[in-house]
């Protein structure tokens, strides 16, 4: 399979120096590089060099800047909905263990 | 070398966190929280080991993962090898055409983080299989750094950054046939104004 599969049709502009541009898809020119490191950008896994060029390239191309945003968001939202309470009962019960419910030969 | 004594007080800021992962990994709540107390009890008896000044959470964080790939691996019949598939990047982006129209599908104010139920995300999170959902949890509910990721689970970098960039793109996907499955996300929007 790919990736051209049920695209719309794409242009082929390859630069984004028209900041009104929407995405085609695929991407061209500079925004493939740039969402192909999204990750890492937000994963703050890119050197200051590559970072900035990517920052450059996201104030200049708003469709970039929207789906960065929307992956920062996306990014938040699973973090903020996985997270559960520890029940007070289970966290009493480690604690408990923990200072001194141990067999002697677990203690300091 | 770090004081026993003092493991409980400096441990116990982690516990809900832990939790989480511990429910997300086991993914029922009685395996997690043998899982959390037995994380807590390794954790205790190592806590000699462990180097003051350096990353705690790290430290619990990798003692939780490799108890549970241990239990794990032991109850497991077959390695887990399911085929995620392949999608395309900005899966999820692309497909509810942006943020804009997740919120027009519901009212202008409300954010994406209103699109998803709690028990979605947890599901979708669910179904990825084991060797994409810890890389994923520990990275974007955690906020561990790949080096980090590679040391709890011992394995290269370049494979936490695949399994990250494939475990995230199927996330996306499952999110997708939850929100379709909802009626909120139609058919592929143009991307065009």
């Amino acid at each position: 399979m790919t990736m051209q599969d049920d695209q719309p049709p794409g242009h082929d502009d390859a630069g984004h120096s028209d900041a009104s541009h929407d995405h085609a898809y695929p991407l061209a020119g500079e925004c493939t590089e740039v969402v192909r490191d999204l990750y890492l950008f937000l994963d703050d896994e890119l050197d200051d060099q590559r970072r900035s060029l990517i920052l450059g390239h996201i104030e200049a191309c708003s469709p970039c800047l929207e789906a960065f945003d929307f992956e920062v968001e996306l990014k938040q939202v699973v973090a903020a909905r996985v997270a559960e309470e520890c029940p007070a009962e289970l966290r009493d019960r480690i604690m408990d263990m923990l200072r001194g419910a141990l067999p002697p030969e677990d203690r300091a | 070398m770090a004081d026993q004594s003092t493991f409980a007080e400096h441990a116990e800021p982690f516990m809900g966190q832990l939790y989480t992962a511990a429910l997300r990994m086991t993914r029922n709540p009685a395996d997690a929280e043998d899982l959390l107390q037995e994380t807590f009890l390794r954790a205790y008896r190592g806590f000699g080991g462990f180097e003051e000044g350096s990353n705690l959470k790290a430290w619990l964080y990798r003692i939780l993962t490799n108890t549970y790939i241990n239990q794990y691996r032991a109850k497991q019949r077959r390695p887990d090898e399911t085929d995620l598939g392949e999608q395309e990047d900005l899966f999820l982006f692309r497909n509810l055409g942006g943020l804009e129209a997740a919120r027009a599908s519901r009212s202008a104010e409300d954010e994406l983080m209103d699109f998803f139920t709690d028990a979605e995300v947890r599901q979708a999170v669910d179904d990825l299989p084991v060797n994409f959902r810890i890389p994923v949890l520990l990275a974007d509910v955690d906020g561990f750094s790949y080096k980090e990721i590679a040391e709890m689970l011992d394995i290269p970098i370049g494979t936490v950054m695949s399994r990250l960039h494939r475990g995230r793109k199927a996330l996306q996907k499952g999110l997708y046939d939850y929100a379709s499955a909802r009626g909120l996300a139609g058919s592929r929007p143009e991307h065009s104004t």
